[in-house]
């Protein structure tokens, strides 16, 4: 547990020296503010438009970190052989991965609570409420993440920092089209392979789960137990990349 | 008791789209005794850095077993007291010295207030005292290589492993390096290490594994190997007349000029010594100095690799 709590506390250390995390934040302040101004050229009300664009804003914000840093955690160490630092010491690979993973997700969920509030802040400053369904959203968002970060360091354990930015860009705009593969199979129009629609439709998670933008601009109440559920759905996601990740590095030769 | 253990060992690395099969290492076999200095040499390619990444866990051999301490090196405990030093030093190019040897060392478990005071006393140790707040992007290569050996001596680990640790260091440090080996050594601290410096070979090491083409080309004591590569003794006497050198050469000596007043005797291996001193001593000639004549340890591997 040590071990886990060094290393994540080290990549912490590496990504807040990291001007990458900076400019994704910066970039992110820069579009919610710019969202006031978009609000007033929108035929919508004006708080609806920063609401929708501010939570797009973070959830952009959180793949570009995803990409960024996410994919050169495992990668990058691999082809500079920094890990030999870590590996080296009485350290499992696993404890690596998993401190490599909880120092990312530490540092994500800095960002976001930074956000978080320039939004908040931005939206009360406006006129606008600090709604159940707008916490629900950002807590979905978040979750969102986690899941992008796990599946980011999943394809770095195998293959390169270059493919696995791509697939992990891959893997979320899959995960947010997920709905239209169930929709094919109702539509029986692909019928000669339902089998493989199927498969794809159950392997890949369904990332629209975790949008909920519509419910907060249009403040519609959320299902009872949905921001858990939710969650839930996220965790096991994220303990499945983790582990599948732990079990290919454990064997890589390095 | 033996720290190392080679039973077999083979790996196979697979390159390229059809994955043609690339031997690094083949059926090897060794050991390294606790408490000794063993040198690990072999010509470029000869597999010296996949068996360091196999005896590390870092890589997996594709064939035999390896024994770290008596257990699996892929399991963390047996690198509990080992320490590894690069031939490229791969540190966090964010941290600073102080931070780099503080993570490395409760990465191991240490931990607690004298571990501040530990790691200044360290870099004093490896010449860097002073420099803790320095970013260990800004040091150079071989401050890196001092920095290493501090981490290794931080953790008071009982196995050093090491993979070309003096390669690119100026002779100050290379001298500071041989001190802290010999040093480790008297405490009880095994010490394994690659080179393509024989002369550090020669004069560090109590054991030597050669390897070639990936194979075990020798094992065994350092002396042993130089035996082989034995060529006679030297004696100086004062200068001889004609006549004792053509008596010593009738025996089978060379006889050469040392110095202005010296002559050098040279009675190869396998030539009675005793004879010739006896005979030198018969007519009043007493040597100066007896050295043996050998060939260095380049030229004993030399021969035995393209022999």
């Amino acid at each position: 547990m040590r071990s886990i709590f060094e290393i994540a506390l080290n990549t912490v250390r590496e990504t807040v020296r990291n001007h990458v995390v900076y400019m994704v934040l910066l970039f992110a302040v820069i579009l919610i503010l710019l969202s006031v101004s978009f609000g007033d050229w929108s035929v919508f009300a004006r708080i609806q438009v920063i609401e929708d664009f501010g939570l797009a804003t973070m959830s952009l914000a959180g793949l570009l970190l995803a990409v960024f840093i996410g994919v050169g955690m495992l990668g990058k160490e691999i082809s500079s052989k920094t890990l030999y630092h870590a590996l080296t010491q009485p350290v499992a690979r696993y404890q690596f991965v998993i401190g490599k993973y909880a120092g990312l997700l530490f540092v994500l969920a800095l960002n976001y609570a930074i956000m978080t509030l320039f939004f908040m802040a931005t939206l009360v400053y406006l006129g606008g409420h600090v709604t159940a369904p707008l916490l629900c959203a950002i807590t979905c968002i978040w979750t969102e993440m986690a899941v992008i970060i796990s599946a980011a360091l999943f394809f770095s354990s195998f293959t390169s920092p270059m493919l696995a930015a791509l697939f992990s860009i891959a893997f979320y705009i899959a995960g947010h089209l997920n709905d239209l593969i169930s929709i094919q199979i109702a539509s029986q129009k692909w019928s000669g392979f339902p089998f493989v629609l199927k498969a794809l439709y159950y392997l890949l998670p369904n990332l629209e789960h975790f949008n909920v933008r519509d419910h907060v601009v249009y403040n519609m109440a959320l299902p009872r137990g949905f921001t858990e559920l939710a969650v839930a759905y996220g965790c096991l996601y994220v303990a499945l990349f983790l582990i599948f990740s732990c079990v290919i590095f454990k064997n890589k030769d390095l | 008791m033996n720290i190392i253990e080679f039973s077999h060992v083979s790996k196979i690395y697979r390159k390229g789209f059809l994955a043609i099969k690339v031997p690094a290492v083949i059926d090897l076999s060794f050991s390294v005794r606790q408490g000794a200095i063993t040198g690990f040499v072999g010509p470029n390619g000869a597999g010296k850095t996949t068996s360091l990444k196999m005896v590390l866990g870092l890589t997996r051999p594709s064939g035999g077993s390896i024994r770290l301490s008596g257990g699996d090196p892929g399991d963390p405990r047996a690198r509990r007291d080992c320490a590894f030093l690069p031939e490229q030093p791969y540190f966090y190019q964010h941290l600073t010295v102080r931070e780099s040897l503080a993570f490395a060392a409760r990465l191991h478990g240490r931990a607690g207030s004298g571990l501040r005071a530990d790691i200044e006393q360290t870099l004093d140790t490896v010449g860097l005292g002073g420099l803790g707040k320095r970013k260990i992007k800004e040091l150079s290569k071989g401050m890196q290589q001092r920095l290493a050996m501090a981490q290794a001596l931080l953790m008071h680990s009982s196995v050093l492993i090491l993979d070309e640790p003096m390669s690119g260091m100026d002779p100050p440090g290379r001298g500071l390096f041989r001190a802290l080996f010999l040093s480790l050594a008297a405490r009880g601290a095994t010490i394994f290490f690659s080179t393509h410096i024989l002369d550090d070979v020669e004069s560090l090491c109590n054991d030597v594994v050669v390897l070639s083409k990936g194979r075990l080309d020798y094992q065994g004591p350092i002396d042993t190997l130089l035996k082989k590569g034995f060529k006679g003794h030297d004696l100086v006497v004062p200068r001889l007349p004609d006549a004792l050198k053509d008596g010593l050469r009738g025996m089978g000596c060379d006889v050469e000029t040392a110095r202005a007043e010296a002559d050098r005797v040279f009675v190869p291996s396998g030539k009675d010594l005793a004879q010739c001193q006896r005979y030198l001593n018969g007519h009043g000639m007493f040597c100066e100095s007896l050295t043996k004549r050998t060939t260095s340890l380049e030229d004993v591997l030399y021969k035995k690799q393209s022999g």
